[in-house]
């Protein structure tokens, strides 16, 4: 088993539920793929340094995986279909690291 | 011919005196060494030109390896627009 990040946005006129449950669905589509979702994380509502479909806010989201590679390449295919998910960026790392990152730091203070 | 070498030689050490410039060292190699990541948008924002881009290690004086990192995470952070393409 190999360790992924998943960073996606959504779009702005998401609800905290909505987000939640977009995040519960992807859990489910790892765990079908044997995939394990260790850790998430939020960065909050954050501006956009330029517009992605018309959008110029997004929420952040990070879900720290272990898993395989199929099971990210299901997971991104499911992001394409969510008209909600405007961008995603998954990086594979060395470990999965628990601690808040800087960008959610400053989204608790904020 | 030897005796204007030398004479060039010190007027240019003359001349260089006041204009003394500590040399630029990459800040991400030492001990006190920055980390590059590309969520740290405070830092990757000092390297890259008003425009928006990449400023090249020659002027920065980061070192190659870290260059190349460095670039990755400013990408990285483009594609996730934490940073811009242009601006």
């Amino acid at each position: 088993m190999a360790f992924y990040e998943t960073i996606f946005i959504t779009r702005q006129e998401l609800g905290d539920k909505e987000i939640d449950k977009t995040i519960k669905s992807f859990k489910d589509i790892l765990k079908k793929n044997n995939a394990n979702l260790v850790d998430t994380e939020s960065w909050g509502l954050r501006n956009l340094a330029y517009k992605i479909e018309k959008n110029k806010k997004g929420h952040y989201v990070v879900l720290k995986i272990d898993g395989n590679g199929p099971a990210i390449h299901e997971l991104e295919r499911n992001m394409r279909i969510d008209e909600n998910i405007i961008r995603y960026l998954s990086l594979k790392t060395d470990s999965i690291n628990t601690k808040p990152s800087i960008l959610a730091k400053k989204a608790q203070e904020a | 011919m030897r005796k204007n070498k030398n004479k060039s030689e010190d007027n240019d050490s003359s001349a260089s005196k006041p204009f003394f410039r500590r040399k630029k060292t990459c800040p991400f190699s030492g001990p006190e060494a920055i980390e590059i990541n590309f969520r740290d948008t405070g830092t990757l924002n000092k390297f890259i030109s008003e425009r928006g881009k990449i400023i090249p290690a020659r002027i920065s004086a980061v070192s190659a390896p870290k260059q190349r990192k460095l670039a990755q995470a400013i990408k990285r952070a483009r594609i996730l627009a934490l940073m811009p393409y242009l601006s």
